[in-house]
């Protein structure tokens, strides 16, 4: 997780200000659309006609590094200027200027902050709705793009949590698992073991839909997930807090012991290593009744595993670290 | 910049001489950080500049060297910061927020500087109180944690950041400490760890902002310290560093993060120290100075400061002892709080 640029990036604001550059970003960034932008940033290995100062195909954006740091200057300048000094009819463009700045920048807090001014200042409006889905499509944009920082950023996952709730003030619909299977399993997938984009679902879930996991059929996708991406901590954390039972009414421990078994199952007959897998696993075993009655005791599975890695001192001691968690840890639950 | 790269020579420790700890580069590489206002990399990190001045002021005082930035420009510089409401952001025209403002007041300590805030503060009373109020009124009265600015954000860093800030300035009793210790136990989940709020996944991060919170409250006998000290103990890679989640790469940062939290419950000694150790100078730039996250990766404050204090708490000999609670020196900490 370096913060630091790389020298190839790295260009003087002694330059002359490329306004034409930020004007031409900013018109594509923040025009409308029926299709969300789906933008990637292009380093030096991949260059485009000169003179373009972007590609854009139907909602596919690519901007050259470069340039976007050329219109991050022009844009830093504006927020410096009318900022805290802003006029009504100036408001638009210090928010186009945020738009720019948060896509170099998706950890810069004052310019998230201003949207969510702009956004109340709309809100007795009858646009008002039009307004929160339009700022929902801008930060969702910036969440699920091929952008390594934007989809784990603490700043804009706050933004959008913000948001959801100005949805529900105003009496509007959220739809849980549309912004799950939408955003939040993007964002996932874009960058693994996304600790705030699972902290989102969850927090969605307890908001909206805290009885209604089994209801909302999210425990299959869930499951589904994680075993297409079972290096990945955060999504098996995610399916353990979906089988939390003194915390979701809807789950019985049958319902439990089922996805156990699935899971322990595919584990050994793809022979997997990943400690995600065995964390959740021995997680499992240990705080629900009734899995060695399964069939499938954890102590027979990790010595089933162990054979398996005969030669992997690594998975071994992963395995057996997780026998001894379990051991320390097992519950006797009264069913 | 170059990193460290190739066998060396054995030094006059008997370590190898690129597994020798720098003093004079990481002092350099820190006071350069102020004076390249012409470059982007800048401009582009001012969202958290009064966080890198602690971070870079921290590692100062920890190479012993707490002297090498200019004490009125710094001071004059975080008063800068701060807002009308009395929190302070991240830099001069940012908006306040719970995390700068811990940042501003653990610089003013450190720089020995609270009676410039007594006189220049603004905020509800001014001084001191300025600053108490604005964290104070932050925390849920219902449950007890704290949300990070205005808008409403809540998470434990916050309840950390907000009880360090507070307990510096010995205005604790603002708060309902008690409920905000309810409230974290109510984040330990069952592997022993914590996360950002009920519920969470555990993640070392935000364990070390319970466990830091619960020190502060002197609360730390409600953790279960055997099931968290062995997850913590789990994340440290063959290789020696930690991580901070199960099958994460190791990062230098969690050296502060894991090793801080098992120091707070008394089991650092749960993992290699001086495999650790190894891990963390290898990744410094000896010649340029800094840390990075991991070997052959770039350097920057962040990673330098919480590196610093890793070794610290490994008992380092070059450097000053870190205080694992708060992240300072821990002749300041004990100098403020007796």
């Amino acid at each position: 997780m370096s913060r630091a640029l790389d020298p190839e990036t790295s260009v003087s604001v002694q330059d002359s200000l490329p306004v034409e550059i930020y004007d031409q970003i900013v018109a594509v960034l923040c025009t409308p659309r029926d299709l969300p932008l789906e933008i990637e940033l292009l380093g030096k290995a991949h260059p485009i006609p000169s003179g373009e100062t972007y590609l854009l195909e139907e909602n596919y954006l690519a901007i050259p590094k470069a340039k976007l740091v050329q219109a991050f200057v022009v844009a830093r300048q504006i927020f410096s200027k009318l900022f805290r000094k802003c006029s009504e009819e100036k408001r638009g463009q210090l928010r186009d200027a945020t738009a720019v700045m948060l896509l170099m920048d998706p950890e810069h807090l004052t310019a998230a902050n201003f949207r969510k001014s702009y956004i109340l200042y709309h809100e007795k409006g009858e646009r008002f709705g039009e307004v929160l889905s339009r700022e929902l499509q801008f930060v969702d944009t910036y969440l699920t793009a091929r952008l390594h920082r934007h989809t784990k950023s603490p700043n804009l996952w706050s933004h959008r949590r913000w948001l959801v709730q100005q949805y529900r003030r105003a009496k509007f619909e959220v739809d849980v698992k549309g912004h799950f299977e939408k955003i939040v399993l993007i964002a996932a997938e874009r960058h693994p073991s996304n600790y705030y984009a699972w902290s989102h679902m969850r927090w969605l879930v307890d908001k909206f839909a805290s009885t209604q996991v089994f209801k909302l059929g999210l425990l299959p996708v869930v499951q589904d997930w994680c075993l297409r991406h079972p290096s990945d901590t955060s999504g098996f954390s995610f399916l353990l807090y979906c089988l939390d039972i003194p915390r979701k009414p809807e789950i019985g421990n049958q319902d439990v012991v089922e996805v156990y078994k699935e899971i322990l199952n595919i584990a050994l007959s793809f022979k997997w290593a990943h400690e995600s897998v065995w964390v959740f696993l021995r997680t499992v075993a240990a705080s629900v009744a009734d899995t060695d009655g399964s069939g499938l005791s954890f102590e027979e599975a990790i010595d089933t595993a162990l054979q398996a890695f005969v030669h992997d001192k690594k998975t071994q001691l992963t395995l057996n670290s997780s026998m001894k968690w379990y051991t320390e840890n097992r519950q006797t639950v009264s069913s | 910049m170059s990193l460290v790269s190739g066998p060396g020579r054995a030094g006059t420790t008997g370590l190898p001489e690129e597994l020798r700890l720098v003093i004079e580069p990481h002092v350099k590489y820190i006071q350069s950080l102020d004076s390249r206002r012409d470059e982007l990399e800048y401009w582009l990190t001012e969202h958290l500049r009064l966080n890198g001045l602690y971070w870079g002021l921290t590692a100062l005082h920890l190479l012993g060297r707490p002297d090498a930035l200019p004490r009125q420009e710094t001071i004059d510089f975080v008063l800068s910061c701060q807002s009308d409401n009395g929190g302070f952001g991240a830099a001069p025209g940012h908006d306040a927020h719970l995390l700068s403002t811990c940042s501003a007041i653990q610089i003013l300590v450190m720089v020995n500087a609270i009676d410039e805030l007594e006189k220049k503060g603004k905020g509800e009373g001014g001084g001191k109180m300025g600053v108490a109020n604005y964290i104070a009124a932050l925390q849920n009265r219902d449950t007890g944690t704290f949300a990070g600015d205005e808008w409403g954000e809540e998470d434990t860093r916050f309840l950390y950041t907000g009880l360090n800030g507070l307990s510096l300035l010995h205005l604790m009793d603002l708060v309902d400490v008690d409920l905000a210790v309810q409230y974290i136990m109510s984040c330990a989940n069952f592997d022993g760890g914590y996360g950002v709020s009920p519920g969470a996944e555990s993640h070392s991060g935000q364990i070390f902002a319970c466990l830091a919170a619960l020190s502060i409250a002197k609360r730390l006998d409600v953790v279960n310290v055997d099931k968290l000290g062995r997850w913590l103990s789990e994340r440290q890679v063959e290789a020696g560093g930690l991580n901070g989640r199960p099958e994460k790469l190791e990062d230098v940062c969690y050296s502060w993060w894991v090793a801080s939290s098992l120091t707070m419950i008394g089991k650092l000694h749960w993992i290699d120290g001086s495999k650790l150790t190894q891990f963390i100078l290898k990744c410094q730039d000896p010649e340029n100075g800094g840390i990075a996250d991991r070997p052959g990766d770039m350097v920057d404050v962040f990673h330098t400061v919480f590196g610093l204090a890793g070794l610290s708490l490994l008992g380092h000999p070059d450097l000053e002892e870190v205080d694992a609670t708060y992240c300072m020196p821990k002749r300041i900490i004990e100098r403020v709080l007796g």
